[in-house]
């Protein structure tokens, strides 16, 4: 008895040995990266009570992991978030140094040096930089476009005007910002581009208060992607939300809202969305003939 | 040496069983090989989503759980709801015949003939069938409350009551869940108490020792209740641990997860150890006594 228990005791010892002998993968990192994440959460959550050898020593344990870790997927992001200390110690240059690590580093890894950019951008923007904001910005648009924030960039440069108070350039670049996404709708028909254009589009029609744009913009996407796997239930129920929400509250306007819906079920008469708009033109109903005004709360 | 009537008080019963276990540790061996077997399926789920065991387990952790899961310490989420997912079948199909051997070495302990082990495991394995029938049984019970429950659950979580009757209701059903899942498998196992030993000391069929098992269970239902559901409390910590989330609001590391699964395993298998020691030497005597 005694020698079959000892046996699976060393059975069980071997394996686990074998297998974290075996093991090549980066569990160590991403074990050590996690503790080293808790404790960037907790200083970030009030960085300005946080004692400057904390920062320190956070920073030196990224920079550990970088030494020990350099080929790793997860390493670039470690700049990040050392840029992220350093600006949160204000001290924007060490940031910028940071952020451009990446640059230097993994210039193929082009998502990455875009969130670089638009790093070193709301960096520069902190300190109120304008030049160097709008050169990041155009290092972007340049190198990487394609990437998810070169799509979002003439949103974020017209955000940018909005907050820094220039009216008339942030006008400007909310044209710009919807020629650009329309162009894009134009140019890539039924395709995951198309998608995400008409979205932000529908976000810069929000930004100028466009309602009526707004909702048309938002019918055009129910009703080109209504079958399509982008639109997923949640989507699905974003889109209608936000519909009712700009009809019933911004625009007043019931009959809209009612006129989406209609043309919906009417070219799509099997689809599964349908029992929810026949509920919603129900609801509408109700509220036209109870003559209720609908409000947001402020 | 308490007397045979002090025996039949569920506490002298349970210290009686400690104490045979204590003296003849040969009893915690068939619970020590279902402990180890337990170990070694932590281990494989616990490297499951690393090399080379990912070769494997990655593509189906990816499709079922998520990529997240491959990776620490979401692992730890996998190795707790898998390592649960598995326990019925090895239950069913381990465990029944290591119950069977426990209960044999009790068996031959009590009635001082001698033991051999090969002997004992080829009498428990020639019993597999009806003894996997009968542990099936209570297992399909239990699946049937819990169904059960899951109505009253869904129909609990209909009460828009924020407060009163029905809002407490509603707490109760909710919060009360493992505990009233507990409290039912305790009666559980209770009413299948004497199926096993049945089976391998009457070398009774399975159906044959469901009715004598009733008959045996209407004079000593309190008994065999009380010990279970004494044994059960031990239980309770755990479940809170579990069920509450402690682990993860009170900040601790992952790892302490993986300890809870694995202390969970040694816990269950002195509680079964004990549980199974105490029927069935409570079901020697009252043979014995007859």
């Amino acid at each position: 008895m005694k020698k079959t228990l000892i046996i699976l005791t060393v059975i069980l010892a071997g394996l686990y040995v074998v297998l974290t002998v075996l093991d090549t993968s980066e569990y160590r990192l991403e074990k050590q990266i996690y503790r080293v994440q808790k404790e960037y959460n907790r200083i970030m959550a009030d960085p300005k009570v946080v004692p400057e050898a904390e920062f320190d020593n956070l920073t030196a344990r990224y920079q550990k992991l970088i030494a020990a870790y350099p080929e790793s997927e997860v390493t670039p992001n470690m700049f990040l978030f050392i840029g992220a200390l350093y600006n949160a110690r204000g001290n924007p240059a060490k940031a910028i140094e940071n952020f451009g690590e990446i640059l230097k580093r993994y210039p193929d890894k082009g998502m990455l040096c875009a969130t670089a950019l638009l790093n070193i951008a709301n960096t520069h923007a902190n300190n109120k930089d304008e030049a160097k904001t709008m050169a990041a910005f155009d290092a972007i648009e340049e190198n990487y476009a394609d990437t998810e924030i070169g799509f979002n960039l003439p949103l974020l440069r017209a955000n940018y005007y909005l907050n820094t108070g220039h009216k008339a350039r942030h006008q400007e670049a909310v044209a710009k910002a919807i020629d650009y996404y329309k162009k894009k709708s134009r140019e890539n028909p039924d395709s995951q581009v198309q998608f995400n254009a008409l979205r932000l589009l529908v976000t810069v029609y929000y930004g100028q208060e466009n309602w009526a744009a707004a909702v048309d913009t938002l019918e055009e996407i129910l009703l080109t992607f209504a079958n399509s796997q982008l639109m997923t239930q949640q989507r699905a129920a974003l889109f209608i939300r936000s519909i009712n929400m700009v009809c019933l509250t911004k625009l007043n306007d019931y009959r809209r809202a009612e006129k989406v819906y209609t043309r919906f079920m009417a070219e799509y008469p099997e689809h599964p969305l349908n029992k929810v708009m026949e509920q919603l033109l129900g609801a509408i109903k109700t509220l036209k003939d109870k003559n209720v005004k609908v409000t947001t709360q402020e | 040496m308490p007397s045979k009537k002090s025996v039949f008080q569920p506490i002298a019963l349970l210290r009686t069983s400690l104490g045979s276990i204590v003296q003849n540790p040969v009893i915690l061996y068939p619970f020590a090989i279902m402990a180890a077997i337990q170990i070694f399926i932590i281990e494989i789920l616990f490297f499951a989503p690393r090399y080379p065991l990912n070769i494997f387990f990655g593509p189906m952790i990816k499709t079922m759980e998520g990529e997240r899961f491959l990776h620490y310490p979401y692992n730890y989420a996998i190795l707790n709801k898998w390592f649960a997912s598995t326990q019925m079948v090895t239950y069913v199909l381990l465990n029944s015949f290591f119950f069977g051997v426990a209960v044999l070495i009790i068996y031959l302990l009590n009635s001082g003939k001698t033991m051999r082990l090969r002997s004992v495991f080829r009498q428990a394995l020639s019993r597999y069938i009806h003894l996997a029938v009968a542990v099936l049984l209570p297992v399909v019970c239990l699946k049937g409350f819990a169904w059960a429950y899951s109505l009253v659950i869904r129909r609990a979580l209909l009460i828009r009551s924020t407060s009163g009757k029905f809002f407490m209701i509603k707490q109760i059903v909710l919060m009360g869940a493992p505990y009233f899942n507990l409290f039912f498998a305790v009666i559980i196992s209770v009413v299948f108490a004497f199926v096993v030993p049945l089976i391998v000391i009457e070398k009774k069929k399975v159906w044959a020792a469901l009715i004598d098992n009733f008959k045996i269970l209407f004079s000593s239902f309190w008994v065999i209740f009380t010990v279970v559901f004494l044994l059960s409390l031990v239980y309770v910590p755990f479940f809170m641990l579990k069920t509450n989330q402690i682990i993860y609001q009170a900040g601790l590391a992952p790892e302490v997860l993986g300890l809870t699964i694995v202390l969970g395993v040694f816990l269950t298998m002195v509680i079964d150890a004990l549980q199974l020691t105490a029927i069935t030497t409570y079901y020697l005597l009252k043979k014995e006594i007859k």
